[in-house]
């Protein structure tokens, strides 16, 4: 029961930065809108208009479909939480919900990086190397955020193995 | 499963019921129809042992292995 109530705290927390993430997903796609309006991408990147090439605006494309499906996996994730007893999360419905955050933070992550990898060649070239670094911190959020969808894709196969035990364990007379 | 359960069989020699066997051995009747039907994954030695002795019988009796 205290372990519910830990976890019912820890839960509150994740929803608040759910709601945080989405706030600053929304700027974010405000902002792209407005960049798009004014015909002047340097609202999104930090290159002036004259250095915008087809390359960034597909790495500004890559970069949103990745915060769209981490924002998914997000959700998804979410959702998981929403379990009253632990027995719950037994459940083949939650075990995929797992699997399917998991998949997509962790696609979202590899696909972010392989985004920010275009991104800190074209500043390589373009010789902009205080924007490296900003790249290189955003790369390891990246990193962390694969390594928790490979977790969470590893933790879905236990949970179900669990769970095909848990049957076994009923099935036993 | 190869492994058949004969319990119909030895409770139907006996004349018992199935409740009553349940009550005897401590069992739900929703677990000895599981067990009866064979969707059990796997019997405790206790419970068996209990089946035994209210049914007077070996284990041979009530568990039998058919080759598939």
């Amino acid at each position: 029961m205290k372990s519910i109530n830990e976890i019912n705290s820890l839960k509150l927390i994740i929803k608040a930065l759910f709601f945080v993430f989405c706030g600053s997903y929304l700027l974010l796609i405000i902002k792209n809108m407005f960049a798009i309006m004014e015909n002047d991408l340097s609202y999104i990147n930090e290159c002036s208009s004259e250095d915008i090439t087809s390359l960034i605006i597909v790495t500004i494309v890559i970069k949103l479909i990745s915060k769209g499906l981490f924002f998914i996996g997000f959700y998804h994730l979410i959702k998981v939480l929403n379990f009253e007893t632990l027995d719950g999360s037994f459940s083949i419905k939650k075990i995929n919900l797992f699997k399917k955050s998991g998949r997509l933070i962790l696609l979202s992550g590899v696909i972010g990086i392989f985004a920010i990898s275009i991104d800190m060649l074209i500043n390589v070239f373009n010789a902009t190397f205080s924007t490296i670094e900003q790249n290189n911190d955003f790369l390891y959020s990246l990193y962390f955020s694969a390594i928790v969808g490979l977790f969470l894709i590893v933790f879905s196969k236990i949970l179900e193995r669990a769970s095909e035990l848990k049957k076994e364990n009923e099935l036993t007379i | 499963m190869p492994i058949i359960v004969n319990l119909d069989v030895m409770l139907a020699k006996r004349k018992m019921k199935s409740k009553e066997l349940a009550e005897i051995i401590g069992i739900t009747t929703a677990n000895l129809s599981i067990l009866k039907s064979g969707k059990a994954k796997a019997v405790r030695f206790s419970t068996l042992e209990a089946i035994c002795k209210a049914l007077d019988c070996q284990p041979s009796d009530i568990l039998e292995y058919i080759e598939d």
